[in-house]
């Protein structure tokens, strides 16, 4: 993993962006794997039910998306201090999801804040900001 | 007179939501977690990487700490606070500061507290919004993470 340095790095200087394709089995894979068992997430009668469209992506694994966005652009020195989360919109199965990431600004005492967010056709769905350590 | 938040929700400001719970961290469970992520970082699934990395065993995507005890959490949101006859709850969003990194090995005890309530009039009708904070402690007493949530309910 390549390793990126605070004195390296430029304020508005863009992470490299990250496409997933959530599917219904990588919902469930979560909900077993986080004991998160909402219904919401796996039966598509009950997200009906709840007017939803379909089953949605839960907001801890588009979340998660998002952190490895910026684990894998930090790199292993690096060490995320604090994660601001924001879910506007839901996400569903099948949709392409850009996990995209700016530089803010840089804080000082080799800190910076990351600004990054999923965003489906040009729209911003879950904002959040990452505080990073950096080497 | 306008709707306002009723005095038993108020009086659980300071108490424990959810009454401490505690969560054994397996290393399988980290390489699920991850796999569901799909983030093939081989800090969470490699052992003998993980081993001469400067964490010194598989440590965990970062936000599997505040999985630890979260669909606790959802279900006392929706049943522990007082709101009268509200039937719809939803989380917001919520801030995490982490302080060292979840490891293969770790026993977590996660509490949780109401930290505010308060109402609010909106589209949707009156809404009692709810702050919980939750403190994640390892084995030695540290605090890993502290989670401060924004939910409500309507």
């Amino acid at each position: 993993m390549a390793q990126i340095y605070y004195e390296d790095v430029e304020v508005g200087a863009e992470l490299p962006t990250m496409t997933k394709k959530p599917t219904t089995r990588q919902l469930v894979k979560w909900a077993g794997a986080s004991q998160d068992w909402n219904e919401l997430h796996y039966d598509k009668d009950a997200a009906q039910k709840g007017g939803l469209p379909n089953v949605i992506v839960q907001g801890h694994l588009t979340s998660s998306f998002l952190t490895q966005l910026v684990t894998d652009w930090m790199g292993e020195e690096g060490f995320v201090k604090k994660l601001e989360v924001k879910w506007k919109q839901f996400h569903f199965p099948g949709q392409e999801v850009l996990c995209k990431g700016k530089v803010a600004e840089k804080l000082g005492e080799n800190t910076v804040l990351v600004d990054i967010w999923t965003e489906v056709d040009g729209t911003v769905y879950a904002p959040h900001k990452a505080t990073v350590v950096l080497p | 007179m306008s709707e306002t938040v009723p005095q038993e929700a108020l009086d659980m400001v300071g108490k424990d939501l959810v009454p401490p719970l505690t969560f054994e961290v397996e290393k399988g469970a980290i390489r699920k977690l991850a796999e569901a992520i799909d983030d093939p970082n081989p800090l969470y699934t490699d052992a003998e990487y993980a081993k001469k990395s400067k964490y010194g065993a598989n440590i965990a995507p970062l936000l599997m700490v505040t999985t630890l005890g979260a669909p606790e959490l959802q279900a006392a949101l929706m049943t522990k606070i007082p709101v009268g006859p509200k039937k719809n709850g939803i989380v917001k969003g919520f801030d995490v500061e982490f302080s060292q990194p979840l490891k293969a090995g770790d026993e977590i005890t996660v509490t949780c507290k109401v930290a505010d309530i308060s109402g609010k009039e909106a589209k949707m009708g009156f809404m009692i919004n709810i702050t919980t904070v939750r403190e994640f402690k390892n084995q030695k007493g540290e605090v890993i993470a502290r989670e401060t949530m924004a939910a409500a309910r309507w």
